[in-house]
């Protein structure tokens, strides 16, 4: 008998780790969000956790984005760019070379939605739930590609994220920091 | 001529009959008689015959398949629910679109090192370091090939490898779900089914399949009323072209043969003269098979599409014999006269095909010349004595008579319409800015949705403005190189095309031992001590031995590979997609290489046509010479000078006709006039020969009805081709009915 209680609550418990499912209007309410109006920028602090490395890799730059466009910039360790216009999504070197990534358009507007946390374009590909923090969305890939490359996403702030975490394929961690410019 | 009793005309016409059907039974049991349908077999070109071949081979995996696409309100619930009754039957074919990206590291990963993408290979030849690429590549976040590949090649190379042949993979297929879709416009949820019609027998059981499949289709779009469904395949277009064929020839080869059977016994009142004029059919078209299947190992199927003009010309022999009255010995002599040199000039004219560069052409002389023999027979030998003792002469003397009288009435104004007919038409062709058209469209009589649907799906699956190009060479190394070359020569004008090719998967053994010498050296350089300080390992390469074919062909992505690589003769071929480049700049760097050829098989297909049509003006202007000579020799100068003139008028009439009804002239055009010209050098000699008899006249009348019913009948079909056929004849044939009286003097 003890037993059996006992595994009921182990089950609810469990169900409860596994976080409540959200709509994009309730997730959208529970981080209070304001979309910032476009054009905007700002710019991020990012580490990346690699299993295979015992530090993470630290890197900061700058993002850019209005209506068409989306800049995003990483200014060190190595000064590189991913860069989305003409419905092309572009790797930019540290020489300036753009060349198209396969990702194309879906990446970009993945970026798009995570920075200015539009839950009803990201309900579209993922499914919303309460994360362990209060100020924090957690969303899983419904589709591939998206689920090819990311296992889980978890949008945190209040008022305006502030915080993506990404957790890849290999469930490697990238925490990214954001800091939005004051808008004009 | 050997004279022979008339006793044993009978006995040595349905003799030769019975061998010559006998001999072609035995033959068609043998298997001695084969049909060749590769059309591009006609080509003359030495290399074609392995192209076609290897193509056949690329694409026979798709022979089967149809592609089935759902979209609009309920798309993703009809799709589901299609999905469930397809897999239940086992059409469904086998998972395609995006390859996974897990596998594809594991299989890549492993032989870091010998993987380098175009632009890490210039950078390293000129010197300059891949460390910082690496790293940027480790610091973005939204890479999916980095955290998979980073593991197993820390220099992040062979990840730029496969995302750079990724990147050349053209198709809009993507997995959601695990359902295949395609996002442009709309939200598409496709299917792709794999239909097990090898395993049917005939055509019938085929149709029935894809009817089954379409009858799905119909019954979910009918419970879904704001769904659209789209479908495309080999087997729709046979499935919609047997339906038109059988539709067709039950009502139109049904209708024009009551119309001749109405005729023979209308005009003869006897069952025994339709008898007569299907002996003769029966006849001619044994000696025609006859010869061919005892001179060629292969018969083309479009010899017999040709030679179904032999029908036309055969039945007109039956129709002179039996509306002569035969107890009339001088107009009797007269007429089994004209039959044999109508019969030895038409054969002369169908000789002629025999000096065109065209194997197909050659048999299609060779069947009619035979076959006109065969009728020849039938008509002196066999005819008489099924026709003598029933012949209700004087209604047939009536009919003629009222015929002349009627021909002799037309004369002048006949003279005045088709002179001035023939020469509007000549302007009208020579002011046509488009005359001809060689589309091969013109055999397809699919509908215009299918034909949508295909080039949409082909879209989705290849790319907008896909080139095939199919390589060869004797070993799999070469095969590679030439990949590499003809690649890299492609690229070298125009960077923004892509290519889908075995070699982005596989590069040659030289290219992967000369990147690892690269790789090796920037190593040595200290190009990635970073990455290798990060690590807190030294990054080693080269570990195993190169990537392999065989590799690749075990492993799960296996498919990828062996759709686009073969083994075929001895020879190592591969096929490659160009997407985004013009066919004209295609064939100029192609023009470089050995072994390499474009593929399109309507392009090519539409070629041969051209090659027919031009083929046969050469055989018109050779038969036209054929004819003049003959009348020339046999009756005088004047006679044929006219004779060729108002049979000239005629022809162009028939094609400005047509053109005026079509829009543009095209191969079936000029088979048309290889008829009108048969048909007329008979009516020109007969008149020539007997004047304007009441015979004559009624049974060349009989011969002009019988074909504007069979073959102008033909106008009604759906198909370009087929109506092309039937406009020329019709109008030609009215033409030459109406002038052949004018080469001889009005009845007195």
């Amino acid at each position: 008998m003890i037993k059996a209680i006992l595994t009921i609550l182990t089950m609810l418990l469990s169900l409860n780790a596994f976080g409540q499912v959200l709509t994009a209007q309730q997730a959208t309410d529970k981080l209070n969000l304001v979309a910032p109006s476009l054009p905007f920028s700002g710019t991020f602090e990012q580490l990346k956790y690699f299993k295979v490395l015992k530090h993470p890799l630290k890197s900061h730059g700058t993002f850019d984005v209005n209506k068409q466009r989306l800049l995003w910039q990483t200014l060190a360790p190595v000064k590189s760019a991913v860069l989305y216009e003409n419905d092309m999504l572009y790797t930019i070197n540290s020489r300036g070379d753009k060349k198209p990534t396969p990702q194309g358009s879906d990446m970009s507007t993945l970026i798009f939605a995570l920075l200015q946390g539009k839950f009803k374009e990201l309900e579209k590909v993922f499914n919303l739930s309460t994360d362990k923090r209060r100020n924090c969305i957690s969303m899983t890939p419904t589709s591939e590609p998206l689920s090819m490359a990311l296992n889980n996403v978890v949008l945190c702030g209040q008022g305006g994220i502030d915080k993506i975490e990404l957790f890849d394929s290999k469930n490697n961690k990238t925490i990214i920091h954001l800091q939005f410019a004051s808008q004009k | 001529m050997l004279y022979l009793p008339k006793k044993q005309y009978l006995p040595l016409g349905l003799t030769q009959l019975i061998v010559a059907l006998s001999l072609l039974i035995y033959l068609l049991l043998q298997g001695k008689v084969n049909l060749e349908a590769d059309i591009l077999s006609l080509l003359p070109n030495e290399d074609i015959e392995f192209v076609s071949e290897a193509e056949n081979a690329f694409f026979q995996r798709y022979k089967n398949s149809a592609i089935i696409a759902f979209s609009g309100e309920d798309a993703l619930t009809a799709h589901d629910k299609v999905q469930k009754y397809y897999a239940d039957k086992g059409w469904l074919h086998r998972s395609v679109g995006f390859p996974e990206l897990d596998a594809v590291a594991g299989l890549y990963g492993s032989y870091h090192g010998y993987l380098l993408d175009q632009e890490a290979r210039q950078a390293l030849k000129g010197g300059s370091s891949l460390g910082e690429a690496a790293l940027a590549k480790l610091n973005n976040a939204f890479d999916p090939l980095t955290p998979l590949f980073f593991p197993l090649d820390p220099t992040l190379t062979t990840a730029a490898f496969v995302q750079a042949a990724l990147m050349q993979q053209a198709n809009s297929l993507a997995i959601e779900d695990g359902r295949l879709v395609v996002n442009d416009d709309a939200k598409h949820y496709v299917l792709m089914l794999s239909l097990p019609l090898d395993e049917l027998n005939s055509m019938d059981a085929v149709t029935q399949l894809v009817h089954a499949v379409k009858d799905t289709l119909t019954n979910t779009q009918s419970v879904y009323p704001n769904l659209t469904i789209s479908y495309s395949g080999i087997p729709f277009h046979s499935a919609e072209n047997m339906h038109q064929a059988n539709k067709e020839m039950r009502w139109l080869g049904g209708l024009s043969a009551f119309l001749i059977v109405l005729i023979v016994l209308w005009s003869f009142k006897s069952i025994r003269a339709l008898l007569a004029v299907l002996v003769t059919q029966l006849n001619a078209v044994c000696f025609g098979l006859l010869a061919l299947s005892l001179l060629y190992d292969s018969t083309h199927v479009i010899t017999l599409v040709f030679s179904i003009t032999l029908i036309g010309i055969a039945i007109d022999y039956s129709f002179h014999v039996m509306s002569t009255d035969q107890k009339d010995a001088v107009a009797y002599s007269k007429v089994r006269s004209a039959v044999k040199l109508g019969c030895i000039s038409t054969v002369s004219g169908y000789c002629a095909f025999m000096l065109l560069p065209m194997e197909a052409l050659e048999q299609v002389g060779i069947f009619i010349a035979f076959g006109l023999v065969g009728a020849l027979c039938s008509a002196l030998f066999i005819i008489p004595y099924l026709f003598s003792q029933c012949t209700s002469q004087s209604r047939l003397n009536q009919l003629g008579e009222r015929v002349s009288v009627f021909l002799d009435s037309a004369r002048r104004p006949t003279t005045v319409i088709i002179s001035l007919l023939g020469l509007l038409s000549t302007l009208f062709i020579l002011t046509n800015k488009q005359v001809f058209n060689d589309d091969i469209a013109l055999l397809n009589a699919s509908s215009e949705a299918l034909r949508k649907n295909e080039a949409m799906h082909q879209q989705w699956f290849f790319g907008t403005q896909s080139q095939r190009l199919i390589l060869w060479d004797s070993n799999l190394e070469l095969l590679l190189e030439k990949e590499e070359k003809l690649i890299a020569a492609l690229k070298s004008q125009s960077p923004h095309i892509s290519v889908q090719a075995l070699s982005n998967w596989l590069p040659s053994k030289s290219r992967q031992q000369e990147n690892l010498v690269l790789l090796t050296e920037a190593l040595s350089r200290g190009d990635f001590d970073i990455l290798a300080g990060l690590l807190g390992q030294p990054i080693e390469v080269g570990a195993t031995s190169n990537l392999t074919l065989d590799v690749l062909l075990k492993s799960e992505l296996s498919e990828l590979y062996s759709s686009q690589y073969l083994e075929l003769n001895g020879q190592h071929a591969s096929l490659i997609y160009v997407n985004g480049a013009e066919t004209q700049y295609i064939d100029t760097v192609l023009k470089n290489f050995a072994k390499v050829a474009r593929v399109d098989k309507a392009e090519q297909l539409s070629r041969v046509l051209f090659e027919m049509r031009h083929s046969l003006l050469i055989w018109f202007a050779i038969a036209l010479s054929v004819f003049l000579l003959v009348l020339c020799v046999r009756f005088d100068l004047v006679s044929a000078v006219k004779s060729g003139i108002w049979l000239l008028l005629s022809c162009l009439i028939g094609l400005a006709g047509a053109l005026l009804l079509q829009g543009s002239l095209n191969l079936f055009n000029f088979l048309a006039l290889v008829l009108l010209v048969a048909l007329a050098i008979d009516y020109f000699i007969f008149y020539l020969k007997c004047g304007q008899e009441r015979s004559t006249a009624l049974a060349i009348s009989l011969s002009a009805l019988s074909s504007v019913f069979v073959f102008g009948m033909l106008s009604f079909s759906q198909t370009p081709a087929i109506y092309s056929f039937g406009y020329t004849i019709m109008i030609g044939i009215v033409s030459i009915y109406f002038v052949a009286p004018l080469v001889v003097k009005r009845k007195a």
